[in-house]
């Protein structure tokens, strides 16, 4: 019975709540409920606040002063599991903490209930009842109180849950409309819009009326991505995988286009079924323009790097070629082959060749070459200057740079081009070999597999390489010409030599016919000598009877006539052999030479009554036998000769040595000769000495030539013939001879 | 003893007057016979043809021999007499107005006996006509003749 009063009574309660139009109205029906159904003078709700402390949320009858007191109090802790009513019949007869106590007594109750208020076996708050007089709670009033927590605590709980929710969605749709930077509209599956936020109309331009509904996609999108079926590939992308990007170029309502990043998702209902898509997006043209810009500064660094490398490559190379170069000995050829190494390294060519001015010519040939095949090779040997870039660069004297073969006038219509084209050229440069005074030398080309056109560092250090070159080139030209000269001069002085030889054995040879030749006309010579001397003796010694003194005369005039003539072709042909044939020297003792020569004189020296000594201690000497036999007695035959009349020669034979200390003087030796003679002009000392010349005081005896032959024989013999003479006093005639080494 | 037999080869006319009248006034006493060059020389020495009769024509007891004549020279003659001729004893004189050196190696290595120069003057040439005539009086000739001859009477007699 009890229990079906009750839940009358909670049904009411029910309906009540369910009537409440919101959480505040619930807790005051359920304060009515509470007061009419437990007859209790006051009442209150209570609830853990967010931060776990019990507050009144309603109350009847309570003052203000109550309520504060004692908020905040709580049997249970938050989350407190299973909690059970905790009934107080008298205050008066229970140990309250003091303060309640007091709070309690001041509001006039005697007796209360704490009714905990639970979701799910959670304590979330309570209810309390009061009573101004003890009062026993019967077991109907503790049922009653269990159904209407429970109540409560439920329609509580629904209203805060209804709560969050409202304010949730509220929360959701004001952060939608609120994203500015972000374009957010949702499609249907077509790709029409269907919801969408102020991004949209912010980044995109359009009013709600032209955007949501709308055919969209190809206005959005860019007309070539749209082309390229891009927009249903995202969408088929987002229906396969969930999501995909959405970074890319995309077009305004005004046609201009930015740079998108974000992503297209595809929404499913709760049966998976899809049911249109998202897309976010945010206009990223700043940023990826920066992006752009530090990709783009990251690639003018990176060239900026390669071309230093470059740099410091072509100068490091050039560098190495300097010191190359000036290395002695050096080939030219292959410093030529080094050059075109580094135009190629510097020009970053596939081939080259270097070509040098032909002198005879005129032309260029190529001395140096990478990369060409034979066929290229042969035909410009012959054709290079006609029509092909070197030649151009040969008469303007400065660079070509060609960057497409084809297109060229240079190359247009010439053989060379379809030269070239074999040789896989489509671009070359050719870049003259200058010399200091403006002549070409030669010419550095670089050839390129693609249209290519050097860059201005590349082609600076090219000229800086061509400056070396033809520097190099000018002085090994020099070095050439200086070469050539020695060579010629040694050919020409191996030719003298060779004409010289000719000439001194025919001159020999003529020499030796020309003695022959005179021998034997000495010879022949003789004969009518002797017999003109024969006869004329006969005649006076044999046949003086017949002969008057006047033709004796005659006759000896004639006899001295032909013996003169014979002395003059004896002397004659013994200069001329004394001034060339070869006179073979050897150790002599001069003394048995003197002797010799003095046993021949021996009749004239009785004659004339002269008197011949030989003094002295004689060194060896090195002498021609006859020739210093023949000297000898040439100045002996002259000393018995030459004195004043009536005067009887005195001659003395002596060694003397040569003047002067030094050691060289030391080894000679002269050999003199002095006569008490008519003596020799001081100022003909060295006259006499020549052929045919006498001295102005000697009468025309003799031949004139044997002092002469003295001077003559001494010089064959390595010395010296000179005179010493005062005149009048007599002469001291000397040789001067080597000492024979011993 | 008979006067030695000597065969004078010589085509000049003047110096064979002159020899045989220096012979005379020096004294020199050679039966001497005359031949006029070179041919001449070997056929009578051959004792060709008209040279056949020996009492006429006798082997000489030596030659004076002149080296400059016509068809057959001195040099000729003397490898004439020193080879086929077989007269290695004869004493040849080889005679010239010569005196360069080639002409005395070339009578020395032909095996000429002594290599004697004309004198330009007649009192020499009598002089060598005596020295020559004593070689052939002396006994035997053993001694080179030249060295018996002095050697450097006149300056110009040399040899180099």
């Amino acid at each position: 019975m009890l229990c079906c009063v009750v839940e009358q009574e909670l049904y009411e309660l029910l309906e009540a709540v369910n009537r409440a139009g919101s959480l505040k109205a619930v807790y005051e029906s359920a304060m009515d409920f509470i007061r009419s159904a437990l007859k209790c003078d006051k009442v209150a709700i209570l609830l853990f606040d967010e931060a776990g402390v019990m507050r009144f949320v309603a109350s009847r009858e309570l003052s203000e002063k109550y309520r504060s007191g004692v908020e905040g109090h709580s049997p249970w802790r938050v989350g407190a599991e299973h909690a059970e009513p905790i009934w107080i019949p008298d205050t008066e007869l229970e140990g309250l903490e003091a303060h309640i106590a007091e709070s309690v007594k001041a509001e006039r109750i005697r007796a209360l209930g704490f009714i905990p208020l639970q979701v799910g076996g959670f304590v979330i708050g309570k209810f309390m009842v009061y009573f101004g007089a003890p009062h026993e709670f019967t077991a109907r009033e503790r049922r009653l109180t269990e159904g209407i927590a429970i109540q409560l605590a439920l329609a509580i709980q629904r209203w805060q849950m209804a709560e969050e929710l409202r304010r949730g969605k509220e929360q959701y749709r004001i952060m939608i409309e609120q994203v500015k930077d972000y374009a957010i509209f949702s499609t249907d599956t077509a790709g029409r819009p269907i919801v969408w936020n102020e991004g949209v109309q912010r980044i995109l331009g359009f009013s709600e009326t032209e955007f949501v509904g709308r055919e969209v996609t190809p206005i959005i999108f860019t007309p070539e991505d749209f082309a390229a079926g891009i927009p249903q590939k995202e969408f088929d992308n987002a229906a396969r995988t969930g999501s995909a990007s959405n970074n890319r170029w995309m077009r305004r309502k005004d046609g201009t286009r930015f740079w998108a990043e974000g992503v297209t998702t595809a929404l499913r209902d709760e049966g998976a079924r899809l049911i249109g898509f998202s897309k976010v997006f945010k206009d990223s043209t700043a940023s990826w323009q920066s992006a752009e810009d530090l990709k783009a500064s990251q690639r003018e660094l990176t060239a900026l790097k390669d071309r230093l490398a470059a740099d410091l490559s072509a100068m490091t190379r050039l560098q190495n070629l300097a010191a190359l170069a000036v290395r002695p000995g050096v080939d030219f050829r292959s410093l030529l082959g080094e050059v075109l190494d580094a135009a190629i390294a510097i020009t970053a060519a596939d081939k080259g060749n270097v070509q040098m001015l032909d002198p005879v010519t005129g032309g260029l040939r190529i001395a140096a070459h990478r990369g060409f095949g034979p066929a290229f090779l042969e035909f410009f040997e012959h054709v290079c200057e006609q029509a092909a870039s070197c030649g151009a660069a040969m008469r303007s004297r400065e660079r070509i740079l060609i960057e497409d073969i084809t297109k060229s006038r240079v190359f247009q219509g010439t053989p060379s081009l379809q030269m070239l084209l074999n040789e896989n050229v489509r671009a070359v440069q050719s870049t003259p070999l200058v010399d200091r005074t403006g002549k070409v030398l030669g010419m550095i080309s670089t050839h390129f597999g693609r249209f290519h056109r050097p860059s201005e560092n590349e082609l600076r250090f090219l000229d800086i390489l061509a400056r070396q070159a033809a520097d190099w080139l000018e002085r090994s030209h020099a070095d050439q010409a200086v070469r050539h000269a020695k060579e010629q001069l040694a050919t020409a002085n191996q030719e003298l030599d060779r004409k010289v030889q000719e000439r001194t054995s025919s001159l020999n040879a003529t020499l030796q016919s020309l003695e022959t030749l005179l021998y034997s006309i000495a010879h022949d010579l003789r004969a009518p000598n002797r017999a003109m001397q024969g006869y004329a003796h006969l005649l006076i010694e044999s046949h003086a009877n017949g002969l008057n003194d006047k033709a004796k005369f005659f006759l000896h005039r004639i006899a001295e006539a032909a013996l003169k003539n014979e002395a003059m072709i004896r002397d004659l042909l013994e200069y001329g052999r004394l001034a060339h044939a070869e006179l073979h020297c050897a150790p002599l003792d001069p003394a048995l030479n003197i002797h010799a020569v003095l046993q021949g004189f021996e009749l004239e020296i009785a004659e004339k009554g002269a008197r011949v000594k030989v003094s002295g201690q004689w060194p060896k000497v090195s002498a021609n036998d006859s020739a210093l036999t023949h000297v000898l007695a040439n100045l002996v035959s002259n000393a018995l000769k030459y004195v004043p009349p009536g005067v009887r020669p005195q001659i003395e034979i002596f060694p003397a040595s040569v003047n002067g200390s030094t050691h060289e003087s030391n080894g000679w030796v002269r050999l003199c000769i002095r006569d008490n003679g008519i003596g020799v002009p001081a100022e003909q000392k060295e006259s006499i000495f020549d052929l045919f010349q006498r001295a102005s005081n000697a009468s025309a005896q003799g031949t004139g030539m044997g002092l002469a032959i003295v001077r003559k024989a001494a010089e064959r013999m390595g010395g010296q013939a000179g005179v010493d003479s005062t005149l009048g006093k007599g002469s001291t005639f000397w040789v001067a001879l080597k000492k024979a080494s011993s | 003893m008979n006067d030695p037999i000597l065969l004078y080869v010589e085509d000049n006319l003047d110096d064979r007057v002159l020899f045989d009248h220096a012979c005379r006034e020096g004294n020199a006493r050679f039966r001497l016979l005359t031949v006029e060059d070179g041919q001449q020389a070997v056929d009578y020495l051959a004792g060709a043809s008209r040279y056949a009769d020996r009492s006429q024509f006798p082997i000489p007891d030596g030659v004076l021999l002149d080296i400059k004549m016509p068809i057959l020279d001195g040099f000729d003659v003397l490898r004439w007499i020193r080879g086929e001729g077989g007269l290695s004893k004869l004493p040849v004189f080889v005679y010239t107005s010569s005196y360069q050196h080639a002409d005395i190696q070339r009578a020395y290595a032909g095996k000429a006996t002594a290599f004697l120069t004309k004198p330009s003057e007649f009192r020499a040439l009598i002089r060598l006509a005596s020295a020559l005539y004593e070689c052939f009086s002396s006994v035997e000739i053993k001694v080179d003749p030249l060295t018996a001859l002095p050697q450097y009477k006149r300056p110009q007699v040399d040899d180099f």
